[in-house]
């Protein structure tokens, strides 16, 4: 399993992460010393979460939001699946700022990913204000032929939406 | 439900006007529709777009509306959702022979209502996500499926019931996958199972009791008393480390120890109560310690043989009871599993799969206790050694009958909550799990479904259906859910006290050697809740107490074998299960299996005076022998000697 790693770099009063790897029991968590206003992480690299991984991320996470303003970015499927399952993976002050949809053409035997991006195609609940996705459920892709249908159960996947 | 207009409705009327405002009734409803004039306009329409349900006419031009939805059946290669409508056919047996071959959702007769096909959609189409949650029905029906497939449904799940469990490890050992297993107790405690290459390779739970030492003593490698001074040493390194290092220990033992603690633990997890749950499939290198996937297979026999309700059985299975039982894909005439003490028990069931039994006809024979028939059932499922039939059996009235008035016996005078307890649904059991549940007796309790049966079958089915429709109302309005989940937790709080209390005399007068006083408060126990592992253990140890050297036969050394091997594999490493196991070994005569038990119980226990007193009158009894034996081979020698 790849290693959990971390690259970081400031920006002013942000700070911005890049996560690979496994978010596992080995992995450890970045510490914040800077005095900054923001987080941002990108997500994408991260290939697997288990259990222990969850659990450290809830214990960092939750104290991290109620200092910064803290931006996921490109979460792949498994880091949703957490963010539906796990009360505390998502904590208040912490947005989603985009997210992959993974999408299966059984022709091709091939996987893609879309990118939803907030506000262009989706927005979470926020108050008074409801949430919103758009999603196609079957895509084909210029560059290859096959349809490609999407590979997860909306309902479940975009729960954290909360769209009815 | 989250994204109706992905929903695509085929509406297929030749009369335009009702056709077209089908449509617009429909659409302003949130779904998507297709319209068909005609039967070929409908087929192309299916062909070419992603329909997932279907109106249809029972009168169109050159084909009827049965024969259509036949067709678009055999085109998609499955059944679609639909719901007949017809102005012309009205009688019931038209309406009963065009819902059995189309296997339609419903009929309506025009004028109808367009409300009444809104609902039957969105019931539909609401179940439909559900249904797709239900991956666990799609890989038990399905003979072929893909790994990918097999892999897809199980990350498709959202919640799981802790009893499912054994499936979804036994579906992902079988799929050799590789992933982690993550499951969200309903406390929010997280725990997780890693799985490389179908093995077991690292099992995650909130258990801070280690069996690791216990395990070592238990298995021969390291003695009790040796254990002692590790056990409570102040060191950051491991106990089987420690052990290792002190030369008390071979290397090769801590692996097998810590993947018989990790099957332990598997096996806590095996509960009634429902965890939400993701599979995150990744890439992880088998390796050791593992779970390997001959040994899971005999942990999988033991959580089904010991863990798992028969109420809770017969709700999983209700819905399957007239589906016949077929080979699935790992199915061979002659394998292990056969011999497994579950299966051997159903003499004869190998035969009978693929011969068009059902689990309903299993139970008719009267061969097999129903309890039994579920375990074995489960455990050829788990194994993928058979599939259910999509094919369901010709309603059997007599069968239907017979369920229906035990089903009224079981809930008269019962309330709401405790009817849908009985129907095997866990008291915090979510919303979502209410509805399925109420979904599934509808199958088979709903008057649509046995129209033309016996008056006195369709009188009963509309009563006790009226029941559970009544019940279904109440338990899923939140307030009186939660307030009678409120009154029953302070309820059960008490019963646990007054439990416990009562199984605390009992021990002691038991300990006293005053039997009947002990059997008395045991059978109270059992009258104020389910009885535990450790109560079983207590009316063997009784059991076995009246039983004298040389009375113990073999039915009786079978069916006490049989009861403990119901004990729940992590229960038995206690020194109650030890102590009562060694009475058993004494009284087959396995005397050295007898004093090992007795001793176990003894590390584990050391003040248990009883397991005591059993190794000093097994340690007399053998020098008895000895002396016997040496006194008896000194005569011998003395009449050689003088005889000759």
């Amino acid at each position: 399993m790849a290693v959990f790693q971390v690259q970081k770099k400031v920006d002013g009063d942000l700070v911005h992460f890049e996560f690979s790897g496994s978010l596992d029991e080995d992995a450890k968590l970045p510490v914040i010393t800077e005095k900054i206003r923001e987080v941002h992480i990108d997500l994408r690299q991260l290939k697997t979460i288990n259990s222990c991984g969850i659990r450290e991320w809830v214990k960092w996470i939750q104290p991290l939001s109620q200092t910064y303003e803290v931006h996921f970015h490109c979460c792949p499927k498994i880091v949703i699946d957490q963010v539906n399952m796990v009360s505390g993976f998502l904590p208040k002050n912490v947005y989603v700022e985009s997210f992959y949809v993974p999408y299966y053409c059984e022709e091709n035997d091939a996987d893609r990913s879309i990118l939803l991006e907030r506000e262009r195609d989706f927005r979470q609940p926020m108050g008074s204000n409801p949430g919103f996705v758009n999603f196609q459920e079957t895509m084909t892709f210029d560059d290859v032929g096959g349809e490609y249908e999407i590979d997860v159960i909306s309902a479940k996947y975009f729960k954290f939406l909360k769209v009815s | 439900m989250s994204n109706k207009n992905a929903v695509k409705i085929l509406v297929a009327e030749d009369d335009e006007g009702l056709g077209s405002s089908l449509c617009e009734a429909v659409s302003r409803h949130g779904y998507t529709t297709l319209y068909a004039t005609n039967a070929q306009e409908a087929l192309t329409l299916v062909r070419t777009q992603a329909v997932q349900g279907a109106i249809i006419d029972c009168m169109l031009p050159k084909m009827n509306g049965v024969e259509l939805s036949l067709k678009i059946e055999e085109q998609l290669g499955h059944k679609l959702p639909t719901v007949l409508i017809s102005g012309i056919f009205k009688d019931r047996s038209f309406v009963r022979d065009a819902l059995k071959q189309s296997n339609a959702l419903t009929f309506l007769s025009k004028p109808f209502e367009v409300k009444e096909i809104l609902d039957v959609l969105d019931q539909t189409f609401d179940r439909k996500e559900e249904v797709i949650q239900d991956a666990i029905y799609t890989i038990i029906s399905n003979n072929k499926p893909t790994k990918r497939e097999i892999i897809k449904s199980i990350e498709g799940l959202e919640r799981v019931h802790g009893f499912e469990l054994p499936l979804i490890y036994a579906f992902l050992v079988h799929a050799k996958a590789g992933g982690h297993l993550n499951i969200v107790n309903e406390k929010g405690e997280v725990s997780g199972i890693s799985f490389g290459e179908g093995t077991v390779v690292h099992v995650d739970i909130k258990d801070e009791r280690s069996f690791l030492g216990q395990l070592l003593v238990e298995q021969g490698y390291v003695s009790h008393s040796d254990l002692v001074d590790f056990t409570f040493e102040a060191s950051q390194l491991p106990l089987g480390e420690r052990l290792i290092q002190a030369n008390l220990l071979s290397p090769h033992a801590v692996p097998i120890a810590l993947a018989e603690q990790m099957a332990i633990r598997l096996g806590r997890i095996v509960l009634d109560t429902t965890y939400q749950m993701n599979f995150s499939p990744t890439k992880i290198e088998p390796k050791v310690p593992c779970i390997s996937e001959m040994a899971f297979t005999s942990y999988l026999h033991d959580w089904i043989n010991s863990k798992i309700s028969t109420v809770w059985f017969r709700s999983f299975f209700r819905s399957w009871l007239d589906h016949r039982i077929d080979a699935g894909p790992q199915f061979e005439k002659v394998h292990s599993l056969w011999a497994s003490p579950v299966l051997s028990q159903m003499e004869g069931v190998r035969d009978l799969v693929s011969s068009g039994t059902t689990i309903q006809s299993l139970i008719d024979m009267g061969q097999y206790s129903e309890d039994l028939i579920y375990k074995s059932v489960y455990l050829l499922l788990a194994k993928r050694f058979v599939v259910f039939s999509d094919n369901v059996s010709k309603v059997d009235y007599r069968n239907h009958l017979a369920r229906v008035k035990k089903l009224t016996q079981d809930v008269e005078g019962k309330n709401h909550f405790e009817i849908f307890e009985i129907l095997g649904i866990n008291r915090n059991a979510r919303e979502h799990e209410i509805h399925k549940a109420y979904r599934e007796i509808s199958k088979f309790l709903h008057p649509d479904k046995i129209v033309g049966a016996p008056k006195e079958v369709q009188e009963l089915t509309g009563n006790i259906f009226a029941k559970v429709t009544a019940a279904y109302k109440v338990i899923t309005n939140p307030e009186q859910r939660a307030k009678y989940i409120d009154e029953l937790g302070a309820k059960e709080a008490k019963s646990q006290m007054k439990y416990e209390g009562i199984l605390d005399q009992g021990k002691d007068f038991l300990k006293k050697g005053r039997i009947q006083e002990a059997l008395q408060c045991f059978s109270d126990a059992e009258k104020v809740m389910e009885s535990t592992s450790e109560l079983k253990l207590l009316l063997l140890w009784i059991k076995m107490k009246g039983i004298k050297e040389g009375q113990m036969n073999s039915v009786l050394s079978d069916s006490i074998e049989k009861e403990l091997s119901a004990i729940p594999p992590e229960d038995r490493h206690a020194a109650v299960y030890y102590f009562v196991k060694g009475l058993y070994k004494r009284l087959v005569g396995d005397y050295e299996l007898a004093r090992r038990n007795f001793e176990l119980a003894i590390s584990d226990d050391p003040s248990m005076i009883e397991a005591k007193r059993e190794l000093n009158l097994i340690t007399l009894k053998s020098s008895q022998e000895g002396t016997r034996t040496g006194i008896t081979s000194i005569f011998n020698s003395i009449v050689k000697r003088f005889g000759s």
